[in-house]
């Protein structure tokens, strides 16, 4: 099903719950940056920050390494899903690990480490409480920093065979369950929000503590990060670390920014993850590697807020979504592009800048540029004989026929009415 | 000046559900913050221990003279690993409800010096 379809399902069932509960963050978002006077010079140092990052990728990543190194850090470079999922292997298999504990990564999950580990018996446990409960619901994340939003109280409390539905009782409950598998687990996995070149240090931000005991009890940490995340120094990381948290949920900071180096009792390594990056900075859409995955721009747009994450089908949904999807799959998300009204609410939001109504245009032509009715309708354009002729056929094309094969979205809106007269004679 | 930056500490530790403790209870695990920033309450802990996350209770030691204005002040004085600790750890995975206590402390208290 595409993205239309899987809307009216998703409105039907959940939309009104949803819509509310992410405006709600939009707002408390909208009060925590109305406390930073300089937000928008802030905005305008991110952006020209991470302008920097893209046109000296190559170098800041030879410069972490070498940091990393330095620092005590085993450190991997994986061009793509497949490598980094066998490099994971190998490392687990180097301790004949059997469960790892998992702490938030869309990364991983870009890379579908989940399924490859489970198909070489590795159990692994997603210890984020939204990822935990979205993984035994055999789900995907709807929403990359509220994975479970369009979950309900009733939803967590029956995977877990409760009757209460009592918010801070189910919290405690996988406390508890989840506390067992941290204390057991032989390895920890966890992504990165930043790497900091000129120190080689990785940083995690996370409101529940999960990344920090997943790094600090196994004796094995593996760090997997798309390559993007770089930073060029620790005043950098100052000021992304005023802007995430405020940007996504409107908290001044997270709970935990845990800047990890060598680790104290055993073994830390990161893999740098390429999987398509580099190949994207020579295309139209490179400004898309400036993402900083707050998630501002799914938790604003108005489409999401009513569709859900599910929807989009692809494991970053939203706005930055539409973008990132039809890169990897051009035929399998092409309705994402127009999962969109142009309103330009992300752009207006988004921390580093992206000029995403410019990118969702360029994207519409990207996904649609071997599609015969836009062929047909774009040479029509450029010949006054064809474009006649084509307004003649529109003309007498009877309307429903037309609502129905031309337009999906006159499905829940008429279509005006054609005038007698044309403009071109 | 240096009060109002203490205030601004105080109101935003609060806010992040962290608390200002008179004395350190017996049972609580001890530690000690470099630094604090005003803009957010967190605190700059560079003992990264397991007891840090395990306890349920964790008090932190904070010299009312350390506190900074912001996050890109407090990078001047950071140079070695560590984590900014912002009060308890905290949810809102079930149904957009906030709750203390996700996997880390339950409660966190700064005490000042």
């Amino acid at each position: 099903m595409k993205h239309q379809d899987l809307a009216i399902k998703f409105y039907k069932e959940k939309g009104k719950k949803h819509d509310k509960a992410l405006w709600a963050i939009r707002q408390k978002r909208d009060k925590a940056i109305k406390g930073v006077k300089e937000w928008e010079i802030l905005r305008r140092e991110a952006s020209e920050i991470k302008d920097y990052v893209i046109e000296n990728l190559k170098e800041l990543i030879d410069e972490f390494i070498k940091n990393a190194k330095n620092e005590g850090v085993e450190v991997y470079f994986a061009k793509d899903a497949k490598e980094h999922n066998e490099i994971v292997l190998k490392l687990l298999k180097e301790i004949n690990a059997k469960k790892i504990v998992k702490s938030k990564s869309m990364l991983t999950e870009e890379c579908s480490l989940n399924e490859f580990l489970e198909k070489n018996e590795i159990n692994v446990i997603d210890t984020d409480l939204g990822e935990r409960i979205v993984q035994l619901r055999g789900e995907k994340p709807s929403h990359i920093v509220l994975p479970a939003i369009h979950t309900t109280k009733e939803d967590v409390a029956k995977i877990l065979n409760e009757t209460n539905t009592d918010p801070t009782y189910l919290t405690r409950k996988m406390r508890a369950l989840l506390r067992k598998e941290f204390l057991s687990a032989d390895a920890g996995i966890s992504g990165a929000n930043f790497l900091v070149a000129n120190k080689g240090y990785a940083v995690v931000c996370t409101n529940e503590g999960n990344a920090d005991l997943g790094a600090i009890l196994p004796p094995l940490h593996i760090i997997s990060v798309g390559i993007e995340k770089i930073i060029p120094n620790m005043k950098d990381l100052g000021l992304f670390l005023r802007m995430l948290a405020r940007n996504a949920t409107g908290q001044a900071i997270t709970t935990y920014s845990t800047i990890f180096g060598k680790k104290d009792n055993g073994k830390r390594i990161i893999i740098l993850v390429d999987n398509g990056r580099f190949e994207r900075l020579n295309t139209k859409f490179k400004e898309t590697l400036k993402c900083i995955r707050c998630s501002a721009c799914l938790t604003t747009c108005p489409v999401f807020r009513r569709s859900g994450g599910h929807s989009y089908r692809y494991i970053i949904p939203g706005p930055i979504g539409s973008l990132l999807a039809p890169l990897k799959d051009k035929n399998e998300y092409n309705d994402l592009p127009f999962a969109c009204t142009l309103c330009g609410s992300c752009e207006m939001v988004c921390p580093v800048k992206i000029p995403f109504s410019k990118q969702l245009r360029e994207m519409r032509k990207y996904v649609t540029n071997e599609n015969i009715m836009v062929k047909i309708a774009e040479k029509s354009m450029h010949s006054a004989t064809m474009f006649k002729l084509f307004s003649k056929i529109i003309r007498l094309t009877p309307k429903p026929i037309l609502e129905k094969t031309l337009n999906q979205w006159s499905q829940y809106r008429a279509l005006p009415a054609i005038p007698k007269e044309r403009f071109i004679k | 000046m240096k009060n109002k930056i203490l205030d601004k500490f105080i109101e935003n530790l609060k806010k992040a559900g962290g608390e200002i403790l008179d004395e350190i209870p017996e049972n609580w695990y001890k530690t000690r913050a470099l630094l604090g920033v005003a803009e957010n309450g967190a605190v700059w802990v560079d003992e990264y221990k397991k007891k840090l996350f395990l306890s349920e209770n964790v008090a932190i030691i904070l010299d009312k003279n350390s506190i900074v204005e912001d996050m890109t002040k407090a990078m001047d004085y950071i140079n070695s690993p560590g984590v900014f600790i912002s009060g308890p750890s905290k949810t809102a995975d079930v149904e957009s409800f906030l709750v203390y206590g996700a996997h880390g402390p339950i409660r966190v208290g700064i005490y000042l010096i």
